[in-house]
């Protein structure tokens, strides 16, 4: 059922079993995963069904590191940032939760194996088309293909897209918790603090307020955060009456490790062949489903050289047709890109040099000489026609004819590529510096502020680099052209085009030690008895893949942890 | 086995676009027609790279980087010594054996993570010292900057 915080009396106090602060992918996971249980849940929402402005306006922070937009990267109301979620998912990979060599606080202290039973029923809760996520099963239903690149440095995943109309939590599940007797879902009800025993150790109750001016409390055997990784730390830190540094801050951790996956125009290829398709890389269709490829290094190969996980997404830049079919804002980096371009700062000039050296060696020239006026065979190719037998001949002159022709037809016709951008998202390194933390100003119902210290390390930049590197040579080794990395070597900056992907992470990170970490495996609050996070928070790191899937995943193993330790 | 497929009136009409337009439209190069091999392996080498000045302008940024191969000489030793020892002598390979050779060399490169990074660009070894042999083997541009550094 659906209730209205603002007609709760004051300075009363509603009781219930779990108490659920947040209604986004991870609370309304968690909620309708206990609905018909004989445990009464309330959900505390601070927003409504639509968009208000007030209420996102309590969102507002400042942004004191790299470039990022503390209150537009999530949404306030029903459905949390599901609002505006992309829809794109995949599972993690194995590799996503273990140590690497050289990469500090890295590892989770869960493994894939223990994540796994949940992601097909998570794919359910995030409707993704199909439960299939292997390469070769979608190469073989797909008509587009990969990249052919031979070796394991580089491989190609497949990501699913959920359709936009059925991305919303909010509206996909509003009728199932409306219906729901035991889960009662209070709307405008904006928790300000947690409220704890003397010892600090367990949670007693929160303080809810509303815009109007009422104010309550929600008692509860067992809280749960799910307001996001901003507002998750945001909330701790604020809690600090019976321990001055914050709910779970005993080790000075909450707010740290703030991550997000990072993007912006990593490289660029020069194609050797401008009429190469690249469907497999765009947003296309396979059967009922929506899909997109992407390129990446193996995890063989993270875990040899220490690398973090990336995505690069190929998008390729038509000659012609570019300032149509790019309209999009969200995409005015490659426009950006594309004037670079023009101006001659990637593929023309030095860049031109290199792919006129590659096609020199590689493409129609192995049949003629150089630099003749017109496509003169070399002398031993003719003699081997016409020595040859009849099927030695027909091998050589479709060669011959066919690059020609195709050179020749490549010139004067039709749509090329002028350029393929490589769009790079990066799973950061964790990194303490890259913190929330609580500024002097408060919102309007007395909140402590944020400032948001979003930072990237040398890592992530040899990370980037490394990875492209690797890509160049396969794409060189594989015949497909030429990369440049547009990230500098060293140098304090990061691309102008950078951004976040609004994957807010890693604020409450998870670690078996209270040390290195502020929720355990079970996402209870190091030590404190009954208060947990859900979400994306407690990502110690944050893997290449978007978090959506994963976040439900852990929301559903959290819902089945409660199930299972409490009594009625 | 099946058997090709006559080319149609449009395989035709490309075939002649194939052999007409680049008649009409490519710039008279300095070719060479030649039945035997002849010249240093450096000649051989740079000879056939079909735009000589984007070859010279990536190899001076080889040699700006790994400046201690600035000798034709030496670096033609070693991009055939990448080559298998049946092909080294270059007196008795073909160009077109030559560029089947080359070609392999800079794939092996690219496989193999002997890559160098000019302004950017990740650029197979071989490929980068032929182009310091033309480099080399050419007086430096009359302007600093002429080939334009993107």
């Amino acid at each position: 059922m659906f209730d209205d915080a603002r007609s709760v009396p004051p300075q009363a106090r509603v009781e219930t079993d779990i108490c659920i602060v947040g209604s986004g992918a991870a609370g309304i996971t968690l909620a309708r995963e206990l609905i018909g249980l004989p445990l009464r849940v309330t959900v505390l929402e601070s927003g409504a069904f639509e968009y208000d402005g007030e209420t996102q306006a309590l969102y507002d922070g400042d942004s004191v590191g790299l470039p990022y937009s503390v209150s537009a990267s999530r949404l306030r109301f029903f459905g949390g940032t599901t609002n505006h979620w992309g829809g794109i998912c995949r599972p993690w990979e194995d590799a996503d939760f273990e140590a690497r060599d050289g990469i500090r606080f890295s590892g989770w202290p869960i493994r894939k194996a223990d994540l796994a039973p949940y992601y097909t029923p998570a794919a359910r809760v995030c409707r993704v088309p199909s439960p299939e996520w292997e390469l070769d099963e979608w190469v073989r239903r797909d008509r587009a293909a990969p990249f052919a690149l031979s070796s394991d440095r580089i491989v190609s995943r497949v990501t699913q897209i959920v359709p936009r109309s059925m991305r919303g939590f909010g509206k996909n599940y509003r009728e199932e918790l409306r219906r729901a007797r035991n889960v009662a879902v209070l709307l405008h009800a904006n928790v300000t603090n947690i409220e704890t025993d003397e010892a600090g150790a367990t949670a007693t109750s929160v303080r809810v307020a509303t815009l109007p001016g009422n104010q309550f409390s929600v008692g509860a055997r067992v809280f749960v955060l799910a307001t996001g990784a901003i507002e998750n730390a945001r909330l701790l830190l604020a809690s600090n009456e019976r321990r001055p540094r914050g709910l779970g801050n005993q080790h000075d951790l909450v707010g740290r490790f703030f991550a997000d996956h990072a993007r912006f125009i990593g490289g660029v290829i020069a194609p050797s062949n401008p009429r190469m398709s690249m469907r497999f890389y765009e947003v296309h269709s396979v059967g009922r489903a929506m899909v997109r490829g992407y390129l990446a290094t193996s995890k063989q190969w993270q875990l040899a050289e220490g690398l973090m996980d990336l995505q690069i997404r190929p998008e390729p830049v038509y000659e012609r047709h570019m300032d149509r079919t790019i309209t999009s804002p969200s995409v005015s980096s490659l426009k950006l890109m594309l004037r670079s371009i023009r101006r001659g700062e990637t593929v023309p000039g030095f860049g031109q040099h290199v792919t006129r050296v590659a096609a020199d060696l590689g493409t129609w020239q192995r049949f003629a000489i150089p630099g003749a006026p017109v496509p003169v065979p070399y002398p031993e190719v003719v003699r081997e026609m016409a020595g040859s037998t009849r099927r030695e001949a027909e091998r050589l002159m479709p060669a011959l004819a066919g690059d020609v022709a195709t050179r020749a037809y490549l010139e004067y016709f039709g749509a090329r590529i002028d350029s393929i951008l490589l769009s790079t998202r990066i799973e950061q390194a964790p990194n303490p510096d890259s913190r929330v933390t609580l500024t002097g100003a408060r919102d309007r119902l007395g909140m402590p502020r944020v400032a948001l210290d979003w930072r990237l390390s040398d890592i992530d930049r040899r990370n980037v680099r490394r990875s492209l590197e690797l890509l160049g040579a396969e794409i060189g080794h594989a015949g497909i052209g030429r990369l440049k990395i547009l990230l500098a070597q060293d140098g304090p900056g990061w691309p102008d085009d950078l951004d976040g992907g609004h994957h807010l992470m890693g604020t409450t990170r998870m670690s078996d030690d209270p040390k290195q970490g502020v929720v355990d495996r079970h996402c209870r609050i190091h030590g404190m008895s009954n208060l947990f996070v859900a979400g994306s928070s407690v990502f110690p790191t944050s893997g290449g893949g978007t978090p959506t899937l994963t976040l439900v995943a852990l929301a559903l193993r959290l819902a089945e942890y409660l199930k299972r330790t409490m009594r009625p | 086995m099946s058997a090709r497929p006559i080319p149609g009136r449009r395989g035709l009409l490309l075939g002649a676009i194939g052999l007409g337009v680049p008649l009409l439209y490519r710039p008279l190069g300095p070719w060479r027609w030649r039945w035997r091999p002849r010249g240093s392996d450096a000649a051989r080498l740079t000879g056939l790279l079909e735009h000589q000045r984007s070859a010279r302008a990536v190899g001076r940024e080889y040699l700006r980087v790994a400046p201690a191969e600035a000798s034709a000489g030496a670096l033609a030793s070693l991009v055939v010594s990448q080559f298998p020892a049946e092909h080294r002598a270059l007196g008795r390979v073909m160009d077109r054996q030559l560029r089947e050779l080359l070609l392999l060399a800079v794939r092996q490169d690219f496989l193999q993570g002997r890559t160098v990074e000019l302004h950017g660009w990740i650029v197979a070894l071989t490929e980068a010292r032929v182009c310091a042999i033309a480099a080399l083997r050419s007086p430096p541009p009359a302007a600093p900057g002429a080939y334009g550094l993107g």
